[in-house]
């Protein structure tokens, strides 16, 4: 998708910035994968589709890149998380060209193989919001990954130049599958039983605290020795305890890219944690992380006169 | 060595009979599930069981004024019987034996677990796209000679070593059925890629410093999920838990994480990607073959399988070894 499009606005980006960092197909069969191009003659590389779930605005941040002028191929959820580094002072405005790219969702491989079985990427054609398998359309929806269901901004809210035209549905409404009502709606009991049989699995890779955009503490809680707040043995509690600290320091940060589910090798579903966070930021104080540069995050903000007297 | 043939249909109620002495690795059971009763346990990866995420080492305490320590024992472990693919036996048997049960130290708590642990090798028939362990010395057949091993042949399971008859008793093998198996274990690997060439390890020793690390790295973010699920990665952690009384605890580590080598001036010798991505490639592909023989990576590809941004080892290393000629 996109790709001619893409291809020509980097050479041009190019003369200006030290490389654009975007997408490339990747070594294995539907996948894509971050790709840093710095020479004209590798913008063929470039493309963009349903694989290309990273988010880039994790790259900004390796030493190499942050004091450099660089382009970034950014979907809604890559802007947003661009838009925070920005706010919080870790990359500067000036020194990015964001090409902001709408997304029509990133197809889960693990939905595809259960509807599908073992997969050839030749049975498959790819549109903007339907798929063809073997001369059959389908609706691209019930393969999307599960963020991407509820996802709520397609459209980048910050960008230097947009590629393709904005989408013009609310994928969250359009989809009607969300993960977090449905946890909403089982009793507590049942709630409780889901997660502790997921940090039953939970090993402590930290791998979705190391791929999230916004986890870039140099020294994490979770490995601090003082003050000691965790024990690093990977036992139930002490993960409940882990990503339920993790999910406060996100709050209000977190722009619900579900970087840290596409990361876990055990298949935990771990976004939902951070997202259900979000999801009562955006109910009490009308706010969501990475829309508006300008609008104080709530959680972030000390006021002497604030209402609330344990805040005081 | 003994070897026979067991029909599908016994082997299934032989395993179904004694379930709770097997477990299984999700990898073998995605190739194996049809020939294996439902409800085994399965495991992630084989290192779990002898190498645990997280064990206490040893115990302390402060009391009338002096330390006492005391060591943690893992109890007596029952013989159990684990299911795994070739690359993950090899991991077991070279990688991990080798580093922990060495010549002149063995890791105590480790050979408890694995002195009962017998492992049951099961060929690979079919070859997952994400495979390479003929690169790296392995090969869809490989076992040890010593281990049970089983691999579909017509129609049938042929099954090597079940000294205890496990499996029951089955029919010998004639000598036309196992010229058949030696004809097309041969073919098998003759259609294989090729190994490394032989002195890559040296080559790449000698390529330490070389630019091209970091472009190779870039892509990786340093997530670490591939060396947890990797079955031959043994790095680990010890921290101490408590003060005046509490234990030393040891977890899983990994050289992608920046703090696993951030020394206590605050100096980190790897200090970003580009020096821990090499580490990681160095100590599989070079280091472990030129001191002990044996590379550090059986070429099962569950690290390309997970990693969350396509890094891919396999690539890697065909890249250097076409880069060093
Ligand atoms: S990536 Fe998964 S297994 Fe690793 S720490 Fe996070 S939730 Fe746990
Ligand atoms: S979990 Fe918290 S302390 Fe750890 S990296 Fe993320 S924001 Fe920082
Ligand atoms: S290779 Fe992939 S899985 Fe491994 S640390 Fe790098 S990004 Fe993570
Ligand atoms: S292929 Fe990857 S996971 Fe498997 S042994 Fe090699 S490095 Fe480890
Ligand atoms: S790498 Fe693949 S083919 Fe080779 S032994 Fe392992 S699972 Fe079998």
């Amino acid at each position: 998708m996109y790709e001619e499009e893409i291809r020509a606005l980097s050479v041009k980006l190019l003369d200006e910035v030290e490389g654009v960092i975007g997408y490339s197909w990747g070594t294995l069969p539907f996948r894509a994968r971050p790709f840093l191009c710095q020479k004209k003659e590798d913008v063929t590389h470039l493309v963009f589709n349903h694989f290309c779930g990273s988010n880039l605005a994790r790259y900004l941040l390796s030493g190499e890149l942050k004091e450099k002028k660089i382009a970034i191929l950014a979907k809604a959820c890559d802007a947003r998380a661009i838009t925070v580094l920005i706010r919080e002072g870790q990359v500067k405005r000036e020194n990015l060209v964001i090409v902001g790219i709408p997304c029509y969702g990133m197809v889960d491989r693990k939905k595809l193989e259960e509807r599908f079985g073992p997969l050839q990427p030749q049975d498959f054609e790819w549109h903007l919001d339907s798929l063809t398998f073997k001369g059959e359309n389908l609706s691209i929806g019930p393969f999307l990954e599960a963020t991407c269901q509820r996802c709520l901004h397609p459209n980048p809210p910050l960008y230097d130049h947009l590629i393709g035209q904005e989408v013009t549905y609310i994928p969250r409404k359009r989809w009607n599958n969300d993960a977090l009502t449905k946890l909403d709606m089982v009793s507590r009991e049942e709630r409780w039983a889901f997660f502790a049989g997921e940090f039953e699995k939970c090993i402590r890779c930290y791998a979705c605290r190391n791929s999230c955009p916004l986890c870039y503490c140099k020294e994490c809680f979770a490995e601090m020795q003082r003050p000691y707040w965790l024990s690093g043995a990977a036992t139930p509690s002490e993960n409940l305890f882990f990503h339920v600290g993790r999910s406060l320091h996100m709050a209000g940060r977190c722009v619900e890219c579900g970087a840290c589910e596409r990361a876990c090798p055990v298949d935990i579903p771990i976004a939902l944690l951070p997202c259900k966070v979000e999801e009562l930021i955006r109910g009490n104080f009308d706010f969501e992380a990475g829309i508006d540069p300008d609008k104080e995050p709530p959680l972030l903000t000390y006021r002497e006169n604030d209402p609330g007297e344990f805040i005081r | 060595m003994a070897k026979k043939l067991v029909t599908p249909e016994v082997f299934r109620k032989k395993v179904a009979d004694q379930s709770d002495l097997f477990l299984i690795t999700e990898r073998a059971q995605g190739v194996y599930h049809e020939f294996l009763p439902q409800g085994l346990r399965v495991i992630k990866t084989p290192k779990e069981l002898i190498f645990p995420e997280w064990e206490g080492v040893y115990r302390f305490s402060f009391q009338d004024r002096s330390w006492k320590v005391w060591e943690i024992e893992t109890g007596d472990f029952s013989p159990r019987f684990l299911f795994l693919l070739p690359c993950e036996a090899r991991a077991v048997i070279e990688v991990l034996d080798g580093n922990f049960l060495q010549k002149d130290y063995i890791d105590k708590n480790y050979w408890q677990r694995r002195k009962n642990l017998h492992l049951i090798v099961l060929g690979c028939y079919t070859i997952p796209k994400t495979c390479f362990c003929s690169l790296v010395g392995g090969n869809p057949l490989w076992r040890d000679g010593r281990s049970l091993f089983v691999l579909p042949f017509q129609g049938e399971l042929y099954v090597e070593n079940d000294e205890t008859m496990l499996f029951g008793e089955g029919k010998s093998v004639d000598a036309r059925e196992e010229e058949t198996l030696a004809t097309r274990e041969e073919e098998l690997k003759a259609s294989l890629p090729p190994p490394l060439p032989s002195d890559f390890p040296q080559k790449l020793y000698a390529h330490f410093d070389e630019g091209i690390w970091k472009d190779l790295s870039w892509r990786c973010i340093n997530c670490g999920a591939c060396t947890f699920l990797c079955p031959t990665c043994y790095c680990f952690d010890l921290s101490v838990e408590g003060r005046l009384r509490g234990l030393t605890l040891k977890t899983w580590d990994s050289c992608m994480f920046p703090r696993f080598t951030l020394h206590a001036s605050s100096h980190n010798p790897r200090p970003t990607g580009k020096e821990r991505v090499r580490q990681r490639v160095m100590h599989k592909f070079s280091y472990l073959p030129l001191r002990e023989g044996y590379y550090g990576c059986v070429g099962c590809g569950i690290c390309r399988e997970i990693c969350p941004v396509n890094w891919d080892i396999r690539e890697t290393v065909e890249r250097m070894a076409k880069y060093l000629g």
